[in-house]
């Protein structure tokens, strides 16, 4: 029976499973070193790993906060940042223009060079970065996810004359999206975290070989799907925000594929929450945010408010006031003020917790309240659920209201009718069923499980994406990720044609990657951009442009949605 | 991150699956370009810019604006009623200040449409400008309103609509009509007898560039906006003045388009026409979103222009000039002429047109009697007859009621709409009484209207 290792590196604690399609076969939990993330990831890895069944073990596959980390505490590399800007937008408002060097040379919106490069621009850029010791470089072009071409030649001039130069982020290859700011970040963070993603890869790799392991490892994206550890090398930026992913995908496997669901997690300080539809969990539209910066990282749709089971209680001129602090635990497990879970153990709902200790910590409340301990409570407990019902009632507006740019589109409106509300976390027993009643939804509690997101992220299925833009007038067409511009010929093109190029584009990169070899492309590739324009010129037909997206779409490659905690020992001997 | 100075709003509708037919200029292509510009930009990241989704308007925010012969079912498509209901959405983001301006870049455009429409002309079926105005009017307590078209084609249709209203400004700034489509709005076209110098009309010269448009901007323009104090500015921003436009000759730059803008501060910006779907639309439509926001657009260019390109001759310098003294003439004297040497003195001014629809192919001859109240702008009378060459041939006629009339111009337009639905004679009868929101046709409307 294949057996999956999966890790989940969290800001406290770091997780792990050892799982298969029946269940979770080993679990861990051990703190997490914040300065050696790579000694959390061993140590909880060592405590799953079961060399006996070594010979069935298919993949081992880590979430990780270390470039989310990096990036938030800025503890990265200095970039150089070479951009082709070309007119528009004045460079002065792109992010990281102060490391910024614009060149001349640029690339029109049908992707046609309007203006070569200078190579001697180029060397002068890159020499006054080495000058100060700056090795690493991200090269972006406005439109060069629709024509390569300049990125590259800066990108071959670099690599065969300056030797010092350590890496080269280009935009095309790090994002095929539309989008010359998101892109310039999303190449510019890529390079800053590169060292250090490499040295941690380098590090796995080299402790796994160490103990005879073979199986393929895979690093967890914020979009939900896995890359495997040598891609992930060259896509490093990609593998931020894993951390509501790794959740979002845990409670997809213990739960099931929801045609309309809201997915809450519900943490100490915070909960989560994230919208399913179709089976599929809702993306972020144009990418990532991730310190300010904004992405063109693939990501899954995740929204948190500051309310949880530790948030702090106070009242404030006679009205109630949950979160958005936490000022400790809550006191029945030793802190010093009361919180919503406080709250629950007063009212009897949490066992194990005395609820003598819960009653006395929200007398002052209740008191300032002028109602009795019990009504206290109750209140704390309504006004908390009410707070995170609106939450996503706001969430299911803002996605509705989305701009739609064809008559269909108006006509025909996406409606979010939820069905069902999934919880996870602590507090979600008490919490959920009080949500779901104030969204006249179902509801259904994933299992209390700590260690969802290990179980999330060993789930996680690899993915990958092709863009393929064909322009039949210009007579070429191009695949920004592959970094492919190829010319047309005279052919006669048509939509599906480049829906077939994207598929194929899909399973080429796929295949050429180790541990994705159990993807059944017919099943998991999706279509998710579909454009076909004529193109007119003097009242004559003189072609098409296409753009046809095609990924392996994240989801569970495994469904826990009957296993219960226990069962898995029945079978697994 | 970069915030904008000003809060802007976009409302992107380029009803990318709709087309007149598939190798007109008013086709699926048209508004993808410059998609692929504003959101290879980001513009649409920039904190302080808010996209906003359309919204599909009902049938009776039409006929506010217009009479739809023979129902606003026949003469209108789906997007037809989101892009008058996407400018509508901008209004009300800007008039309940979630936003201090507004651009509604949707299509198709209007601003040929007349009151009385019958089709499609120069593109338009619905006046998407007026649809909103008198949503605004309808909806907010705002009185007075400035249009300023600048599209390089005479807004006839928005003239038409306020012809008569002193208290909607319209100022159209378009190719000279001896040169194009639709080969109206001379200087003479000055407004109703109630409403005598606000429609002014700047006809300029072919090649007029940048130069002559800001020209027109600060010497025109602004000192008549500044004394006619309207509450809100609305500049219908064709984009075929472009010095690439296949279909006009005028010589106008992104950097011209956006410089406008920045001395206009329009409260909403609308698109109208625009056939440079490649080299122009792009480069304008990201001029004018950074000139709102009051981001820096001086690195905004087209890979083609250069200073020669569009350099304007002396000759139209000076005609400009003339036509500009002109009309601020025509604009100070405007309370104190005889209008009775402009409009007669009779009871009735009445005036005849030929409207030719291009692209239905039909051809409206009208008749018009306005009537000239002292109290109010006075009710109005349209006989219409109808050409086809299509479709058989019609007659109709149109009782007015405008939004100011007196207790006496309703009575008496009332009369004679009771009187014309006795006596027949026409295949549609029609009222609009803007007064008490009546919208009747004879025979019934097939259709509900709310």
């Amino acid at each position: 029976m294949p057996l999956t290792i999966g890790i989940d590196v969290g800001g406290t604690n770091t997780d792990a499973v050892l799982v298969s399609a029946r269940g979770v076969h080993k679990k861990a939990k051990i703190p997490t070193i914040k300065d050696n993330l790579l000694q959390s990831v061993l140590e909880a890895l060592e405590a799953v790993y079961d060399p006996h069944s070594e010979k069935n073990l298919e993949r081992i596959c880590i979430s990780t906060t270390l470039t989310t980390n990096s990036i938030v505490e800025e503890n990265y590399d200095k970039v150089g940042l070479l951009c082709l800007p070309g007119p528009g937008l004045h460079p002065k408002y792109l992010p990281f223009h102060e490391s910024m060097e614009i060149l001349p040379g640029y690339v029109d919106h049908r992707g046609r060079i309007v203006k070569d490069l200078n190579p001697n621009t180029v060397r002068q850029a890159v020499e006054k970065f080495l000058k100060k010791d700056i090795k690493r470089f991200a090269v972006v072009g406005k439109f060069s996810n629709r024509n390569p071409e300049l990125e590259m030649k800066i990108h071959d001039l670099i690599i065969g004359e300056y030797s010092d130069v350590k890496h080269i982020s280009l935009g095309h290859r790090v994002t095929s999206r539309i989008g010359f700011p998101r892109r310039i970040a999303t190449a510019y963070l890529n390079a800053a975290v590169y060292r250090k993603h490499k040295e941690f890869a380098d590090a796995v790799e080299n402790a796994l070989g160490s103990k005879g392991i073979t199986a393929p490892v895979f690093i967890l994206k914020g979009d939900g799907g896995t890359i495997n550890l040598e891609a992930s090398r060259r896509l490093c930026v990609h593998t931020i925000l894993s951390g509501p992913a790794a959740s979002i995908m845990g409670q997809i496997t213990l739960t099931g594929e929801h045609p309309a669901a809201a997915l809450i997690d519900i943490g100490g300080t915070t909960t989560d929450i994230a919208i399913m539809l179709n089976g599929s969990p809702v993306f972020e539209r144009s990418g990532a945010e991730i310190s300010g910066y904004k992405t063109s990282v693939r990501a899954l749709y995740s929204r948190s408010i500051g309310i949880g089971g530790d948030s702090a209680v106070k009242v404030e001129n006679g009205v109630l006031q949950i979160g958005p602090h936490r000022e400790g635990p809550a006191v029945i497990f030793g802190g010093n003020t009361p919180t919503p879970t406080d709250a629950a153990a007063a009212l009897g709902k949490v066992p194990c917790a005395d609820p003598k200790v819960a009653k006395e910590a929200l007398k002052p409340l209740a008191d300032s309240l002028n109602v009795t301990i019990k009504k206290t409570a109750e209140l704390i407990i309504e006004e908390t659920a009410q707070s995170i019902a609106n939450a996503v009632k706001n969430i299911v507006v803002s996605l509705s209201n989305r701009p739609v740019y064809t008559v269909k589109e108006v006509l025909e409106p996406l409606v979010i009718e939820l069905q069902k509300l999934i919880g996870i976390g602590g507090p979600s027993p008490v919490l959920t069923p009080l949500v779901a009643e104030k969204l006249g939804i179902d509801y259904e509690i994933a299992p209390v499980h700590q260690v969802a997101n290990a179980v999330g992220a060993a789930a996680a299925r690899p993915t990958t994406v092709a863009t393929v833009h064909c322009d039949t007038s210009t007579g070429y067409y191009s695949i920004s990720e592959l970094g492919i511009k190829k010319e047309i010929g005279k052919k006669n093109w048509n939509i599906d044609k480049v829906t077939a190029i994207a598929k194929k584009a899909v399973e080429k990169r796929a295949r050429s990657r180790t541990g994705y070899q159990d993807i059944d492309f017919s099943r998991e590739v999706e279509i998710t951009t579909h454009e076909e324009f004529n193109v007119v010129r003097g009242f004559q037909t003189v072609g098409k442009i296409m753009e046809v997206k095609a990924q392996i779409k994240p989801g569970a490659v495994f469904s826990l949605t009957h296993w219960k905690e226990g069962e898995e020992n029945d079978h697994s001997s | 991150m970069i915030i904008a100075p000003k809060k802007t709003g976009i409302l992107f509708f380029p009803a990318f699956d709709w087309a007149i037919s598939p190798d007109h200029p008013e086709r699926e292509e048209r508004l993808l370009y410059t998609r692929d510009q504003i959101f290879e930009e980001g513009l649409l990241d920039i904190e302080g810019i808010i996209e906003y989704p359309p919204r599909i308007t009902n049938y009776a925010n039409l006929l506010r604006a217009h009479i739809c012969v023979p129902g606003p079912e026949e003469i209108t498509t789906e997007s037809h009623l989101i892009s008058a209901g996407g400018c509508n959405v901008i209004a009300d983001a800007v008039l309940n200040k979630e936003i201090q301006s507004g651009f509604a870049i949707v299509r198709p455009p209007g601003h040929h449409a007349m009151r009385i429409t019958h089709g499609s002309r120069g593109f338009c079926n619905i006046n998407i400008e007026s649809v909103m105005v008198e949503y605004i009017r309808k909806k907010y307590n705002i009185k007075r309103i400035a249009i300023v078209d600048t599209d390089a084609h005479h807004a006839d249709g928005t003239q038409d609509i306020y012809y008569n209203d002193p208290d909607v400004l319209h100022i159209s700034i378009h190719q000279d009509g001896r040169t194009l489509f639709p080969g109206t709005g001379f200087i003479g076209e000055a407004g109703g007898p109630a409403a005598y110098g606000t429609t002014l009309n700047v006809p300029v010269p072919p090649h007029t560039s940048d130069e002559g448009l800001l020209y027109i901007m600060n010497n025109l323009v602004l000192p008549v906006l500044n004394e006619f104090k309207p509450e809100i500015v609305i500049n219908a921003a064709g984009q075929d003045n472009h010095y690439s436009d296949p279909l006009t000759n005028m010589n106008i730059s992104a950097r011209g388009y956006a410089k406008l803008n920045e001395l206009l501060k329009p409260d909403i910006v609308v698109l109208e026409g625009g056939y440079s779907i490649e080299g122009a639309l792009p480069y304008v439509n990201t001029g004018i979103i950074l000139a709102l926001a009051g981001l820096d657009y001086s690195h905004v260019l087209e890979p083609d222009l250069t200073a020669d390109k569009i350099k304007q001759s002396p000759k139209i310098t000076e005609d400009i000039k003339k036509t500009v003294d002109q009309l601020l003439l025509l604009f100070s004297n405007r309370t104190r002429i005889d209008l009775n040497k402009i409009f007669g003195k009779g009871e009735f001014y009445h005036r005849t047109r030929r409207i030719f629809y291009d692209t239905d192919n039909l051809l409206d001859e009208q008749k018009e009697q306005i009537y000239r109240c002292d109290n109010c702008s006075g009710y109005r009378l349209v006989h219409s007859w109808v050409n086809s060459f299509n479709k058989s041939n019609y007659t109709t006629y149109v009782v007015i009621i405008p939004r100011d009339a007196c207790p006496g111009c309703v009575k008496r337009a009332e009369e004679r709409w009771q009187e014309k639905q006795k006596s027949g004679g026409y295949d549609y009868i029609f009222l609009q009484d803007l007064v008490n929101e009546r919208y009747e046709r004879v025979p019934k409307y097939q259709v509900s209207l709310p």
